[in-house]
């Protein structure tokens, strides 16, 4: 299996000729936001795929150059291309978002049926004191396009359960930002089905653990196999945005065609003891582990 | 038997970071959360020898056994 998504085409072959018309006169070196923006108005067609164009056309796009000189073109053209699905909203889904959106990530839907509440403004990005008591979700959506204008935000404020099947449609990768083990499984089964990979992230106090699971891999029950649930626990504000930083830096990479192993490899980090573990699961299942250890 | 265990986290409260322990010939993975009172509920990543186990794995003398806290919250 590849760990490459196989992305949808970026633009049609109208758009590509309007676009060729359009700025190839002009022979330019960078696209400035504002120019992009007059041209997405003039030509309607989306930002983000002018951006594409324009990259794909060696030009320089300000916005992306840092990112460019890191994941290449056409790393920074993959994201821009990818579908992504942030489910929770919270301490780990905001800085998921916020870097996602800074990334370049081309779509993002934030599914949260929640709003913010007192407790979340110790870790949670989009929990302020003006933002107490409004939807998670609208608040994701407005942080997202107040970043980067050319991201497609869809918000769905809905539990994961009442998402609809057809917003699935596209999607090439889901992050698992939820709180609790049972959405977490249903999250998982549902991108098994679906063939997308899931970058899990959980915390819990200081410490955190981050990973890929691939399609149809029982990573996600062998890290819950012993606990139906986990009681709610304290999250430092530092742990939830290491570890989203971490689920954002592994999603991108796997996006943007900068990791081709589909090794089950796992991080836990302990903030406390500034202790970080890598570990591998292996691919044939914890039976087979048991066997041969016998 | 001479096994040793690694404990991460919230586990090493009231407990150790690395010891090693002597278990009767024939304990599982299980048994030794047992021994150590911890309940297996909290126990989130369990490796036997580097490599992911279940409960139910049994021991070996010299066997390694990491024990890292399950985590849940978001």
């Amino acid at each position: 299996m590849s760990s490459r998504p196989v992305l949808e085409p970026m633009l049609t072959e109208e758009q590509k000729a309007t676009l060729i018309r359009t700025l190839e006169p002009e022979a330019l070196d960078v696209l400035t936001l504002d120019r992009a923006r007059r041209m997405a108005v003039e030509i309607d067609i989306p930002l983000k795929c002018i951006e594409w164009f324009a990259l794909d056309h060696g030009m320089t796009v300000p916005r992306y150059e840092p990112n460019v000189l890191a994941l290449g073109r056409s790393g920074q053209q993959r994201l821009l291309q990818s579908s992504v699905m942030i489910v929770g909203l919270g301490g780990l889904g905001g800085y998921v978002l916020e870097e996602l959106a800074r990334a370049g990530v081309g779509r993002i839907i934030c599914v949260d049926r929640d709003t913010f509440d007192e407790t979340n403004l110790n870790r949670q990005l989009l929990a302020t004191s003006s933002t107490l008591g409004t939807s998670k979700s609208s608040q994701a959506h407005e942080r997202a396009k107040e970043i980067n204008e050319a991201v497609e935000v869809v918000a769905l404020t809905t539990a994961l359960a009442e998402v609809a099947p057809e917003r699935w449609q596209g999607v090439d990768m889901a992050f698992d930002c939820l709180d609790n083990i049972p959405h977490r499984r249903a999250l998982a089964e549902t991108c098994s089905a679906k063939q997308i990979p899931l970058v899990h992230g959980a915390v819990g106090a200081w410490c955190g653990q981050v990973g890929v699971i691939w399609p149809h891999s029982s990573a996600l029950e062998r890290l819950y196999r012993n606990c139906r649930d986990v009681e709610r626990t304290s999250v430092l504000p530092f742990t939830a945005a290491t570890a989203a930083s971490l689920m954002a830096s592994d999603g991108a990479k796997v996006l943007a065609g900068k990791r081709n192993d589909t090794e089950l490899r796992f991080l836990f980090f302990d903030l406390q003891e500034n202790e970080w573990h890598s570990i591998t699961f292996d691919d044939d299942g914890p039976d087979a582990s048991c066997k041969r250890q016998a | 038997m001479q096994v040793q265990v690694r404990l991460f986290a919230t586990l090493r409260q009231g407990r150790f970071k690395r010891q090693s322990l002597e278990l009767p010939e024939g304990d599982s993975v299980a048994d030794l959360l047992k021994s150590l009172d911890i309940p297996k509920e909290d126990v989130g990543m369990l490796l036997l020898n580097g490599r992911d186990a279940a409960l139910e794995a049994p021991l070996t003398t010299e066997a390694v056994v990491s024990i890292f806290p399950a985590l849940g919250g978001g």
